[in-house]
């Protein structure tokens, strides 16, 4: 077993670390069960703070400080995400929650050529994430993990440096419960190398099975399984505002952080998107949701960016917002856009992204194309489409001549006083689906000069049907 | 400089000969373009022209060789902002228009159609831009003028009033009317010349159905191709 090689990562200040907030100002996450804090920055830790403290000792050392709930399910979240972040550079890893990645290394070292590289690129990967963190190697994961809990610093797979370090672990460290401890601890053993002095058939017969179970896993005696991270296909990503943001633009630099993350999961994949879905907390839970669509897919922060300002423009908010999850659900290939070498381009923007603009701010539906259908009804012959998707007539498609260039739909009943020129022409379609028109067409003109497109039904009424603007 | 002076020229009540606009790379004058022989160039060359007429005398049939000269060898975008009623695809596809390339905006404000105006001129992917819009002052039109000019493109404005303001800067402005044999044209402003007298333009050949003297009746022995597929 002694082949096996782990790597834990422990991150102490999940949860603080993660929020977005300047970290100028100390900053301590509590416990709300016992008030006690449990992660605090360096600021907080200067002005004479200490991890286990009551809130209110650490509220009279310093006026300023601010205060964060614990939330589990956000530290959860935000593990989940670092696996996904370093699943670019290493393979198989275990989430250990509440604060632990734990990593298998030893599959790993043959590709990045040993050790000491392969640590280099964790790092590299790490760095921009700017986390605190404790890493230790071992040759079972219960091992790392301690050392790692620790506080140690250890990249080595030296068996006789780590089985040293380990030896000098408190008890507290351990995954061993409060009860297990304080047993172990009235036994007089206070540190792992006197729990592992102990021999083994005297530990089964003077401890609970767990803690054989723990000891024998933690020296490799027995195997322990991991469930691996699998990467998931969805983008999902949460950010925890530290204070309401109660205006749109406000919330424009927070929502960057999560785009340029974004932008790193599609081009890790080689894919774009056309739709963001985002959703923003409320104090009350209540939930905001805003679509943004971009009519040409794209992957690029900084093209999200643009539509997502235009469309805040649009929305007022009546709340504070405390969190921003954004979603991307549906994944596009990545496609090759075709350009004319010679025409080059024309301005900065292709039709699709001038689309996607315009779409962000005047809507969806202020949008359209128009497209040829073959029927003899100028009603429906002539149809709003989504835009862009108008498609070629199909060839062979029966174009009448003389049409307006302005239709009025639905027609409007003529009232004035027209001279026929031309006509009639008459249309008589449509029995088949429930819309049968039976029309006389003309050609008229104003007294005013306009050329109009009128109509009499079998009923002799009259009706103005487009404009020849 | 004189205060006054200063103050005529940012009112765009003086027009200077010597500030001419940056010579953009002109696309040839259209062979069927109404205006060529009117005034020099005919449309082109004119980032915005104003067009103040009553609706459906003719007033698009007279920009359709230049919207279809427009489009020639590109893929861009004929934008219509806001137009009074709905195009027809039938009539636009056999005046040679590419319906593929023709986007419609409805905004809700006016204020939203300016935005979307200057948007589309300034972007690069619209040749032209057809915008149905009652008043602009001198700041706006200056916007949308320059935004033409960045994204080489041409804006088209309609309104159906006599041409507004003669202090707009704007570069050909001119008003129309009904006329037996087609269009009344009254040229109120263009950059770079004097206005030419009002004059008519002759649509009994390009439009026989919507002119009231029929050509072909006058001269007997002539039968005239339709304009419009004539070479």
């Amino acid at each position: 077993m002694a082949s096996e090689l782990w790597l834990y990562l422990h991150f102490p200040s999940l949860q603080l670390d993660s929020l977005y907030a300047d970290q100028q100002h100390p900053l301590v996450v509590v416990d709300k069960t016992n008030n006690r804090v449990i992660q605090l920055n360096e600021v907080a830790r200067e002005r004479g703070i200490r991890p286990g403290m009551g809130l209110g000792t650490a509220a009279s050392l310093d006026h300023a400080l601010q205060v964060a709930e614990h939330q589990p399910h956000t530290e959860d979240e935000k593990l989940y995400e670092l696996a996904a972040w370093l699943y670019g550079c290493t393979s198989d890893i275990a989430l250990c929650s509440p604060n632990g990645l734990l990593l298998r290394a030893h599959p790993m070292l043959s590709l990045y050529n040993g050790l000491r590289s392969y640590w280099q690129a964790l790092q590299q990967r790490l760095a921009p994430i700017a986390l605190n963190y404790t890493y230790a190697c071992g040759h079972t994961p219960l091992a790392a993990k301690v050392l790692a809990r620790q506080g140690y610093t250890l990249v080595t797979d030296d068996a006789e440096v780590l089985l040293n370090a380990l030896q000098r672990c408190p008890l507290s460290v351990t995954d061993l419960s409060a009860k297990q401890q304080s047993q172990l601890k009235r036994t007089g053993v206070r540190y792992l190398s006197e729990l592992l002095s102990i021999p083994g058939e005297q530990l089964t017969r003077r401890f609970d099975h767990e803690l054989t179970l723990y000891i024998g896993r933690l020296t490799g005696r027995f195997s322990h399984p991991q469930r691996f991270y699998y990467p998931p296909a969805v983008f999902r990503q949460t950010l925890t505002l530290l204070y309401g943001i109660e205006n749109t633009q406000r919330l424009l630099p927070p929502l960057n952080t999560l785009l340029t993350r974004l932008e790193e999961f599609l081009r890790l994949r080689e894919k774009l998107t056309s739709r963001l879905q985002l959703e923003l907390v409320q104090q009350n839970k209540a939930i905001l949701e805003i679509q943004v669509e971009s009519a040409q897919a794209e992957y690029q922060a900084s093209h999200w960016q643009a539509l997502i300002a235009l469309k805040f423009e649009t929305i007022q908010l009546s709340e504070a917002i405390h969190a921003v999850i954004l979603k991307v659900t549906s994944l596009e290939d990545k496609q090759r856009q075709t350009e004319d070498l010679f025409l080059g381009r024309q301005g900065k923007q292709t039709p699709l992204q001038l689309m996607s603009v315009l779409q962000a701010r005047l809507g969806k539906d202020a949008l359209s194309g128009i497209t040829l259908v073959d029927d003899f009804r100028p009603e429906k012959s002539s149809q709003y489409c989504p835009a862009h998707r108008n498609d070629l007539p199909p060839s062979g498609t029966r174009v009448a001549t003389m049409r307006p260039l302005q239709l009025c739909d639905p027609p409007v009943t003529l009232h004035e006083k027209v001279s026929l020129r031309h006509g009639p022409e008459r249309i008589q379609t449509g029995w088949w689906d429930g819309h049968p028109v039976q029309r006389d067409y003309f050609i008229a003109r104003s007294i005013q000069g306009q050329w109009l497109w009128v109509f009499r039904t079998p009923e002799s009424h009259w009706f103005i049907q487009g404009i020849f603007s | 400089m004189n205060t006054i002076l200063h103050q005529l020229k940012n009112n765009g009540l003086v027009w200077q000969g010597a500030t001419r606009m940056p010579q953009r790379p002109s696309t040839p004058t259209a062979p069927e373009d109404y205006l060529a022989t009117h005034i020099p160039g005919g449309l082109t060359d004119h980032p915005a022209v104003e067009i103040g007429s009553p609706a459906g005398i003719g007033e698009l049939r007279l920009l359709l060789p230049k919207l279809r000269a427009n489009a020639e060898d590109n893929n861009r975008l004929l934008v219509w902002i806001g137009p009074p009623h709905k195009p027809n695809a039938e009539a636009l596809h056999h005046a040679g228009v590419a319906l593929s390339r023709v986007l419609i905006l409805h905004p809700k404000t006016a204020k939203h159609a300016l935005w979307a105006a200057e948007q589309c001129l300034g972007s690069g992917a619209c040749h032209s831009v057809l915008l149905w819009h009652s008043r602009l002052n001198v700041a706006q039109l200056q916007r949308l003028q320059q935004a033409a000019g960045r994204g080489q493109a041409q804006l088209f404005w309609l309104h159906d009033q006599h041409s507004l303001n003669p202090a707009l800067p704007i570069s050909l402005s001119m008003d129309l009317q009904p006329h037996p044999e087609g269009l009344q044209i009254t040229v109120r402003k263009c950059r770079g010349s004097w206005p030419p007298a009002p004059f008519i333009i002759d649509m009994r050949q390009h439009w026989p159905k919507l002119t009231l003297t029929d050509p072909v009746a006058s001269s007997q022995n002539l039968i005239i191709f339709p304009g419009s597929r004539a070479s």
